[in-house]
């Protein structure tokens, strides 16, 4: 029998239909993200010391190789971090631009949709359950708050822990190792998440030998290539971090924001199942949490800074490994009580940008943009915080905490915005920058319009 | 007789043939092979049917009227016309260093290829019912159709567009090489949007007035007939995140300035681009089984 008609197989069409919804749900996140983060880079709001300083770092390892070295810490690029995907980086993103940085991270993070749901597939994980898992992951505030404040390393690292898990729970053990050496990539903030990716393989019955070889891969990494000593790991290895001895308030309330969409979601299971579920995930997403919590530095005890998206990761297959073991769909009451939840957080993540980043901006941008037209880029160019992004893959490009008078390269240009106040400059740079410009001697003003001043230093006494 | 007219649209038809039965078991490599080839096979008889209901779409426009395919200059050179005497004798607008009559012109021209192919996306399959309670062919073809009908008008107004800039003696750059690139871009981007509201449209008739009216604000939101290099960094930034109004800056700039003078937007376009057209595809592939219900 011959049909001249078209017609396509059904079981094809529904397959087809699934990969275009995954689809669509990614390019959403992505479509949002990439446009708060350009929107925020266009309104001055991006900051150097998040952007500005891989920037810099970029043009200076196309410029003269891997013994680069960053104008934001005096260091070596490479011994920052050590995250030596940079390099992979910094040749595109020379040549195609900060959006092109911002699209990366975004399009990365988002496929970190794709592990999660093959995992669920692979754990069985009933179907409602395992698309409220993947909605949790791409509204996560966690997530998105390190993905939409500028670009960083070790952000990439939270895409790159699922697609390992995901190699390991399908036995595909090249790309496993593949993405543990990936992982390393992301540097020395996403060592603990190695080490932990390493630990789900060794307590895992079928390939605790993998764990085992892979702690000890991860474990000499961390010593010899990171330089962690046992007396720094104190802290579970908050490697570049000091360490409170005092658990604040701040830091409990950090514990609880991070956890709030999870508890519910247990909380409301274990009322309905008279038990509270437990797993291997949720310990390891604790002492991730644990040791951020101890951080001295306040960064750290931020759901809204990118040492937290690390934890979304672990979280989320917490969730996958309690749905597996439950083995029915979740009521619809508890999922939505899960995706309210995690948007009251981005509600708080939205009053937190207002006034960590909203309020604290420039707002001559129209006089700040001709000032960075003025300025001639052969020269170390200082700028504030948030004018330093728009400087570009510069190797040049110096934040203005860092002008030491005596230092300074005579010909160095400075850019100021009199009428701003960033929270890095110290005010003694700024007492500098007034007796300089006082002294036509010193300094050669180029641009002065709306408080927005450009000067060459022409001499250093 | 339509059906016939289906059939002859349809110039290669697959064979499905009854041996699924009696064939061999396939290795996954073999099945996956079969399976890419079917869906070449289809995607090949999909571009030739859209090709055909484009220009048929394109001489049934212009059969009956005097004008004829001038009228694909003529709109674009009366709106100009119009646009260029208020906003640039009455309002004064400057595009300096392009003379704003190009400058408009150049917007007019890439902007109505937008608007066009959404207003012909939005009726195309509710304005097909008998055609498509008679033969089956993947729907989406008739969307895609009405887009690249306008896109042959479109090709059209760019003619006008070169005159005008040889006329006032515009100087442009080799970055208009990007132009197709760019036409790409936007070619996907009005697509997935006629995708949507081809399919709302079977469902809600309302789809159709309600276009007209969204494309009149959308087009004052974009830089058609105003530059955005003098406006405030905040503004023009909340300006270029509207992902068609970030393209046309960038034809422009590639014409005319030799290089994009706001990058960083064209990575917000470019994933809004895919979105939207992937988004439409699957609402286009969720509503397309009610269709027949519906008409």
């Amino acid at each position: 029998m011959v049909e001249d008609v078209w017609i396509r197989p059904e079981q094809e069409k529904r397959g087809e239909e699934m990969g275009l919804s995954a689809w669509t749900r990614i390019l959403a996140y992505a479509a949002l993200v990439v446009s708060a983060q350009i929107l925020r880079w266009g309104l001055f709001v991006a900051h150097g010391f998040d952007l500005g300083y891989y920037q810099q770092g970029m043009a200076a390892l196309v410029h003269d190789g891997l013994g680069a070295r960053s104008t934001y810490t005096g260091q070596a690029v490479l011994a920052k971090n050590h995250a030596w995907l940079l390099v992979v980086l910094a040749y595109p993103a020379t040549w195609l631009g900060t959006g092109f940085l911002f699209l990366v991270e975004t399009l990365a993070l988002a496929s970190g949709y794709f592990p999660l749901m093959r995992i669920a597939r692979a754990w069985t994980v009933p179907r409602e359950v395992a698309a409220f898992v993947g909605a949790l992951y791409l509204l996560s505030p966690l997530v998105i708050a390190g993905n939409l404040y500028d670009f960083h390393m070790s952000v990439l690292a939270v895409p790159l822990v699922l697609y390992a898990v995901q190699a390991l729970m399908e036995r595909h053990w090249g790309q496993f190792v593949a993405f543990l050496v990936l992982l390393t990539g992301c540097g020395s903030k996403a060592a603990i998440a190695v080490l932990m990716v390493a630990l789900i393989a060794a307590v895992r019955r079928q390939t605790w030998w993998v764990g085992l070889a892979a702690i000890g891969g991860v474990l000499a990494w961390m010593f010899w290539e990171l330089n962690i000593r046992l007396d720094r790991l104190s802290a579970l290895g908050w490697i570049t971090v000091p360490v409170s001895h005092t658990l604040t308030i701040r830091a409990v309330l950090y514990a609880l924001w991070v956890l709030a969409p999870f508890l519910v979601v247990l909380g409301a299971l274990s009322v309905q199942r008279k038990a509270f579920p437990w797993s291997f995930y949720g310990v390891l997403a604790l002492l991730y949490l644990g040791g951020n919590m101890l951080s001295a530095l306040p960064a750290s005890t931020s759901p809204f800074d990118q040492k937290s998206a690390l934890i979304a990761p672990f979280l989320l297959l917490m969730l996958l490994d309690v749905a597996a073991r439950d083995r029915r769909p979740w009521p619809f009451q508890i999922r939505a009580a899960g995706i309210f939840a995690t948007m009251g957080l981005l509600v708080l993540m939205g009053f937190d940008f207002y006034h960590s980043a909203w309020k604290v901006r420039p707002n001559n941008t129209m006089a700040i943009e001709q000032a960075l037209v003025a300025v001639t880029k052969n020269h170390p160019i200082y700028a504030q915080n948030n004018v330093l992004p728009h400087l570009g893959f510069i190797i040049n490009q110096v934040p203005l905490q860092r002008f030491n008078l005596a230092h300074v390269p005579i010909g160095s240009a400075v850019i100021w915005d009199t009428q701003f106040h960033d929270d890095t400059t110290p005010p003694s740079v700024y007492r500098t920058l007034s007796a300089l410009m006082a002294n036509k001697r010193r300094a050669r003003v180029v641009f002065d319009k709306g408080g927005v001043v450009v000067f060459d230093v022409v001499a250093s006494r | 007789m339509r059906q016939r007219e289906g059939a002859n649209m349809v110039s290669h038809s697959v064979r499905i043939e009854d041996q699924e039965a009696r064939a061999p078991r396939l290795s996954p490599i073999q099945s996956l092979l079969s399976r890419w080839k079917t869906g070449w096979h289809q995607l090949l008889l999909g571009m030739e049917l859209t090709r055909n209901l484009a220009v048929r779409d394109v001489e049934t426009r212009y059969k009956h009227s005097i004008l004829g395919l001038y009228w694909a200059i003529i709109n674009p050179l009366v709106t100009a016309g119009i646009f260029g005497f208020v906003f640039g004798v009455i309002f004064h607008e400057s595009s300096k260093p392009i003379p704003y009559v190009v400058f408009m012109l150049t917007g007019i021209t890439f902007w109505n290829f937008f608007a066009n192919g959404i207003m012909s996306a939005v009726g195309s399959v509710s304005g097909n019912a008998s055609l498509l309670a008679k033969i089956y062919f993947p729907r989406i073809v008739l969307p895609t159709a009405a887009v690249l009908a306008r896109f042959i008008d479109f090709l059209f107004s760019l003619g006008v567009l070169i005159v005008f800039i040889i006329l006032y003696d515009t100087p442009i750059h080799w970055s208009t090489l990007w132009i197709p690139a760019l036409l790409i871009l936007q070619v996907l981007f009005t697509l997935g949007i006629g995708y949507l509201v081809a399919a709302l449209n079977v469902l809600y008739r309302d789809i159709n007035q309600l276009m007209g009216l969204l494309l009149l604000v959308w087009m004052y939101f974009s830089p058609v007939m105003y530059p955005v290099t003098n406006l405030k960094p905040s503004l023009r930034s909340i300006l270029l995140m509207n992902p068609i109004g970030s393209i046309l800056q960038m034809e422009r700039d590639v014409i005319f300035t030799g290089h994009l003078q706001y990058p960083q937007f064209a990575y917000s376009a470019l994933a809004w681009t895919a979105f939207v057209f992937i988004a439409g595809i699957r609402v286009f592939r969720h509503i397309e089984p009610m269709f027949s219900e519906v008409m």
